[in-house]
């Protein structure tokens, strides 16, 4: 689902030959932005479920539990780099008390937080406007991401993240 | 309401050690709100005019965007900078539109 996404989304900010249409290159933007929502919902799902075939109804089925406003302030804070104290205390923390968040994940969490945005404006925004220079870099900076994430070797930390995208409002709030 | 001196100081990109694969010619700072409301910098970067999309990697975009965002955490900016990247002669022709 989405790689068919991002695909689509590269088809609809190249569809025009001359001058690109701004509701093409909006709907592209929405396609890399649920490429991208749908890839880390999936993932967390398999860590959640499993990843055999048969259990992909059990996957589809708890991924309509996930909330995009809780995935994004989870991601504003794995994409900072830093998470509160009252969720990093019992974590396995460096010399200087800091947890440590891999690059793959604070990079796929901040590019999360900035394609939400760009989907809200791209679908309500009129008086924005889109370029395609902007949205073709942007659609292989998500697919890039994504493959790093993916290439990260399973962790806790991986996994850590991965539950906290539809635990964090539940964990922020203690 | 005006960026301040220390975003600006750490978005002074000539200083800055970019990937040589998205030659930036200008860069321009602005408030922003998100659609949550969270306060925010949107961060314009006009990159040169021969560059094709096509052939720019999806690493080399995120690398310069880190490194800007880098920057920024470094000089004690802790808003979260939404980055473009843009080609000028897009953006006026875009402005054009209806």
């Amino acid at each position: 689902m989405f790689a068919d996404l991002f695909d689509q989304a590269e088809q609809l900010a190249n569809v025009d030959t001359r001058k690109p249409k701004q509701a093409n290159l909006r709907r592209a933007i929405s396609a890399a932005y649920y490429a991208l929502f749908h890839y880390l919902v999936h993932e967390a799902c398999c860590l959640q479920i499993g990843t055999k075939h048969s259990q992909a109804v059990y996957r589809q089925t708890l991924g309509r539990a996930f909330n995009h406003t809780v995935m994004k302030q989870c991601c504003m804070s794995f994409g900072g780099g830093t998470l509160k104290e009252s969720v990093r205390r019992a974590l396995p923390t460096d010399i200087h008390g800091n947890y440590i968040i891999a690059k793959a994940i604070q990079e796929i969490a901040t590019l999360f937080c900035y394609l939400q945005d760009r989907r809200h404006v791209a679908d309500y925004d009129l008086t924005a406007r889109f370029t395609r220079f902007n949205v073709l870099t942007l659609i292989e900076q998500a697919k890039s991401v994504a493959e790093q994430f993916g290439s990260l070797p399973a962790s806790d930390d991986k996994s850590f993240f991965l539950a906290c995208l539809w635990a964090w409002k539940e964990l922020a709030s203690r | 309401m005006a960026v301040d001196e220390k975003t600006l100081e750490a978005l002074d990109w000539k200083n800055l050690t970019l990937p040589a694969e998205i030659p930036i010619v200008d860069l321009k700072v602005e408030d922003y709100t998100d659609w949550t409301g969270d306060a925010a910098l949107q961060i314009t970067v006009f990159v040169d005019e021969s560059l094709d999309p096509e052939k720019i990697s999806g690493r080399a975009v995120g690398d310069l965007k880190n490194a800007l965002q880098e920057s920024l955490q470094k000089h004690g900016t802790t808003l979260f900078p939404y980055i473009h990247l843009v080609k000028r002669s897009e953006v006026e022709e875009a402005m054009r539109e209806e």
